[in-house]
């Protein structure tokens, strides 16, 4: 199934939905046109079975960790690791690694894991970033649902990331919602895996 | 006629069958032999059989369809002959020899088809006296037939526009002057049916048989429609009187009934909008049995899918909707028998016809509301019928598709609504909140909050019985099942996030209106309602909050500018006494010009509602949840306390914190629920940067304390591990941090003295990883305390239980985590930056 992307995986967390916002973004909700991912990638919070059952059928290989505001309904693990290409992906939501959003308490995950890529949620702040040979993925919140953790006193934007994985090499298209635009902006970050 | 058995009906049937089989064959040889004699007469006899009057409609259209296939041979051979040179005019006179009527009109019209084809004479004189003719058959069914072959025969042969026969043969009048004639009579004809004697039971036969006819009569109309020549013109001013006049004329419910949809089905909508008024006026006509409803209702069907949405199609001066509605206003006076399922039926179909053909013309819809509004209040009945709670439904459903928020504008729309019962009031209140969504509607005043709001009562909350309370407590009511139930919930819950206004005083009135009314959700549906609320207000106490930080940054603004200001006129008012003072009376003074005037703005507006206001609304509905979702609500109080820390609330931060804490000791006893919380309540302390010391101190020794109170081992020995991270908080950058060294390497020590008491279930290596891990982590940020032979010690103690281990999974898992965790420290010995404070540590290597 795979393109010339590769293997297309959606990366994506933190819809909070019904609870902190009503719905995805409409610009989002097009582009998640299913068959065209391999994987779906969830950091958690979805956090009803109808979002699950929406990420079911996006992809056929569905990944989804539990956040912090999923029912035990849901029944999801705290971590996962899942082979894509030539990465060993890790999965979490991130509010079990304290302080939130600390590289270093991150990184004793990712060993923990023994990945080359860690997806992590809960901040509602997409970044991408490598530290220690490790990659880092944090999708953002798919709905821009709020979050007290954020720096400022502004909305969240809504975001999550797509990558593109071939063999060793991976490019990271990294999308956020302008809702004053009404745009998708997007960028772009390529990286291969380290050899040690 | 017929009234004999079934078995009777296939018996003559067949008989009459054999005799046309076997007429026919001889028929065939004398055609062979080409024989216009012995044809002509064999044929006549062959044709006789259509004389009976012993079949019945449906049996008799067997017999006819038979007898034509054998009568196409004779059309063929009187082309045969007409092309071998013999005039058809001879044959034509000929065959008016027949001494039987029916099969002489037959050949007649058999051979006049040649005739009018041969072009001997001119097309419209020939069907003129084949239309005479056919007058002779008077017996219904008969001469329906007999009518109906001369319609088939006929149909490629009219003078119409643009056909080969047009010109000398006569011209489109002709042809439907032909039609029309032919129609009325086969009219005449089939209403006749129905009174050929006999009792009232053989009334509902008869009906049934003329239901078999119908299609007869209707061809006609179909002809007309297909005539070329024919334009709106003509239609409006003679085709459509014609077949009015007709329709009116005859005095039969199966008839009229039948017509008037014909007319809708067969001509193009340009010709229905041309002659809307005629049209109507019939309708008010029609005998009291037609139903009328479903005459306009396939009319305004019919104009409103040729609008098809669009305002222009239906040119505004023709007035549709006034003109049906007239039409129906008249007929609901007259009719008094009308049912009230029908009168609603006959509204919804007038208002979908409104909402399609004029989309912005909300009067419309409301006007046929209120129809159905006045016509049920004046209905003394307290029970609906069946029907009726469906219309209303249906009439309350439709506009919403298109309408969604906006019905709550019509007056008579939350009226409607109460006059359905609890489960189909449920039904529209959800298409309603579905279409409000898909039309991202927004919310943004009070009126339209509580109109919404109370048209969805039986979304929000059980039903009220008359005498008994409430079911509140309950409160599972509606929705049939669970996964149903949730559904709706989820639903209603996103209404919430409708609730948009600007301005921050009006939203939190929203909020305060919403917070009443699904606060009488009952405890099942507050689970769903009730948290949206909260993070909705969360958001909201930011929103303020940055609205407050504007006014007192205006404030010191507006100061300095005043202060400015002041300077600047006092400088000013010296400048002018210094020029006044040197003013002589040879020179008078020079005044300087006035300077610039500093201008100091109007301050934004200050929020009437402030952000402790915000705070002390949410804190009051997480309260009002907590004792049926404790752990839910412990975690909305965490959250609720990382927003007032961040708006600077200190003291509403610690209450918010407080109150999780209670709920931790109080309510959670699950062993797994209490280790979720303690995680959330570490990252959340972590968080808030803002409390005071004592404060902040007295919230992390309980939860130090929590966590050595865990009742499984390694879970003890985690959560210590991780409450470590509370006594070396912020960075050292931050003003606000709080670093206790020593109290870190206390927590490590003692989660590596509880990681050892683990050693029965052999987790304990795992747990000393981990440990280690925590000690890098502080030996990485420069905590005094942590020192590399801590390290080293953990270091070796590992390897020396690592070897003690089966092998396992387990033990495959701890040396993966370990190997990369001794890679990690390799690295930092490597770097030149780290290399000198990590050489120290002792990794057996």
């Amino acid at each position: 199934m795979s393109n010339s992307f590769g293997e297309l995986v959606l990366v994506l967390g933190d819809m909070h939905m019904p609870q902190r916002t009503a719905q995805i973004p409409a610009k989002f909700k097009k582009m998640l046109v299913p068959g065209k991912m391999q994987h779906v990638l969830c950091t958690g919070n979805l956090t009803t079975k109808d979002s699950m059952d929406m990420l079911l059928n996006l992809a056929p290989n569905v990944h989804c960790t539990r956040g912090d505001m999923d029912d035990s309904t849901l029944s999801l693990p705290e971590t996962k690791v899942v082979q894509i290409g030539g990465f060993k992906v890790g999965l979490i939501h991130g509010h079990q690694v304290v302080p939130w959003a600390s590289t270093a308490s991150l990184s004793i995950k990712a060993r923990s894991l023994d990945c080359d890529i860690l997806v992590s949620g809960h901040t509602h702040e997409s970044a991408i970033f490598e530290e220690g040979g490790v990659w880092y993925i944090n999708p953002g919140s798919m709905t821009g649902a709020y979050s007290p953790t954020t720096q400022t006193l502004e909305p969240v934007q809504p975001s999550f990331v797509l990558l593109a994985v071939q063999g060793g090499k991976v490019v990271c298209y990294q999308y956020k919602y302008n809702e004053g635009k009404d745009a998708v902006e997007v960028s772009k970050t390529e990286f291969e895996k380290k050899s040690d | 006629m017929a009234s004999s058995s079934n078995e009777e009906q296939l018996k003559y049937l067949s008989e009459a069958q054999r005799k046309v089989k076997e007429q026919a064959f001889y028929m065939k040889r004398a055609i062979d032999a080409n024989d216009i004699t012995l044809t002509l007469s064999l044929a006549a006899d062959m044709l006789r059989e259509l004389k009976t009057s012993l079949l019945t409609p449906r049996n008799y259209y067997e017999l006819y369809m038979r007898v034509l296939d054998e009568l196409r041979h004779v059309e063929e051979f009187f082309m045969t002959l007409n092309k071998a040179g013999s005039p058809m005019v001879e044959l034509y006179e000929r065959v008016q020899h027949c001494a039987n009527v029916v099969p002489r009109l037959y050949l007649l019209i058999a051979v006049g088809g040649v005739y009018i084809k041969s072009g001997e004479a001119p097309a419209k004189d020939i069907l003129k006296d084949l239309i005479e003719m056919v007058k002779c058959v008077q017996y219904p069914t008969r001469g329906l037939f007999l009518r109906n072959y001369l319609s088939q025969t006929s149909r490629d042969k009219l003078p119409d526009t643009g056909s080969e026969y047009e010109g000398i043969g006569g011209d489109v009048t002709d042809a439907y002057e032909f039609v029309l004639e032919n129609f009325k009579e086969m009219n005449r004809l089939w209403v006749r049916l129905q009174h050929m004697g006999g009792d009232k039971s053989t009334r509902k036969k008869r009906e049934k048989e003329r239901q078999d006819l119908k299609i007869l009569v209707g061809t006609n109309l179909v002809r007309l429609s297909q005539l070329e020549g024919v334009d709106a013109h003509t239609y409006k001013e003679t085709i459509l009187p014609n077949i009015l006049e007709q329709v009116t004329l005859c005095k039969d419910t199966i008839a009229q009934g039948y017509l008037m949809d014909c007319i809708i089905q067969v001509f193009p909508d340009e010709f229905h909008l041309a002659t809307l008024d005629i049209f109507l006026a019939t309708c008010t006509t029609l005998k009291e049995k037609v139903n009328i409803r479903t005459i306009l209702q396939s009319m305004m069907n019919r104009l409103a899918n040729y609008s098809d949405g669009n305002a222009d199609k239906i040119p505004a001066e023709l007035d549709a909707f006034t003109k049906f509605n007239n039409c129906i206003t008249k007929i609901l006076e007259e009719r008094s028998n009308l049912e009230l399922s029908e009168i609603l039926r006959l509204q919804t179909a007038l208002m979908t016809f409104a909402l399609k053909c004029y989309p912005g013309r909300l009067d419309y819809v409301n006007y046929c509301l209120g129809m159905c509004a006045s016509v049920l209040s004046a209905t003394k009945t307290p029970e609906l019928d069946e029907n009726s709670i469906i219309e209303i439904e249906e009439l309350l459903s439709i506009p919403l598709s298109s309408l969604a928020l906006q019905v709550l504008e019509l007056k008579q729309y939350a009226e409607l609504l109460t006059y359905l019962p609890y489960e189909n009031r449920r039904q529209v209140a959800t298409i309603l909140v579905r279409s409000t969504l898909f039309s991202n509607g927004k919310l943004d005043t009070l009126d339209k909050l509580d109109k919404l709001l109370s048209s969805i009562t039986p979304l929000i909350k059980d039903e009220e019985k008359d005498g008994e309370p409430p079911a509140s407590d309950a409160g599972a009511g509606g929705a049939s099942d669970e996964a149903e139930f949730v559904d709706e919930q989820t639903l209603v819950a996103r209404v919430i996030h409708m609730i948009k206004s600007d301005d921050t005083d009006i939203q939190f009135k929203l909020f305060s209106m919403a917070r009443k009314h699904f606060g009488q959700g009952g405890v099942k549906r507050i689970k769903h309602t009730l948290p949206c609320l909260v993070f909705s207000g969360l958001r909201l106490a930011e929103s303020v909050k940055a609205r407050e930080v504007s006014v007192t940054k205006f404030a010191s603004r507006a100061e300095k500018a005043g202060k400015k200001k002041k300077k600047q006129e006092e400088e000013y008012a010296a400048a002018c006494k210094a020029a006044e003072d040197a003013a002589t009376e040879e020179e008078p003074a020079v005044m300087p010009p006035p300077p610039e005037p500093i201008v100091i703005p109007d301050p934004p507006p200050a929020p009437k509602t402030s952000c402790r206001k915000v705070f002390q609304f949410l804190h009051e509905i997480i309260t009002a949840m907590a004792v049926s979702y404790p752990e839910l609500s412990l975690k909305l109080f965490l959250q609720a306390a990382i927003t007032a820390d961040k708006c600077q609330f200190k003291a509403i931060a610690y209450e918010f914190m407080s109150q999780a804490f209670i709920l931790y000791e109080d309510e959670l006893t699950d062993s797994k629920a209490q280790l979720q919380a303690l995680i959330l309540m570490v990252g959340t302390l972590l968080s808030c940067r803002n409390f005071e010391s004592d404060d902040y101190d007295s919230l992390i020794t309980k939860t130090t304390q929590y966590a050595a109170k865990l009742l499984k081992k390694p879970d003890q020995c985690k959560m210590v591990t991780l409450c470590s991270h509370l006594f070396y908080a912020g960075a050292a950058s931050d003003p606000n941090h709080y670093h206790d060294p020593k109290r870190v390497l206390e927590c490590l020590q003692k989660a590596l003295k509880i990681a050892d008491g683990c050693m029965a279930s052999s987790a304990h290596v795992h747990l000393f990883v981990e440990i280690l891990n925590q000690y890098l982590y502080y030996f990485e940020l420069d905590n005094p305390a942590i020192q590399d032979k801590y390290l080293s010690g953990l270091i070796a103690l590992i390897n020396e239980h690592i070897d003690g281990m089966d092998h396992n999974e387990q033990r495959a898992e701890v040396e993966v985590t370990y190997r990369n965790t001794l890679k990690h420290i390799g690295r930092k010995k490597k770097d030149e930056k780290t290399k000198l404070k990590f050489q120290g540590i002792n990794t057996g290597a």
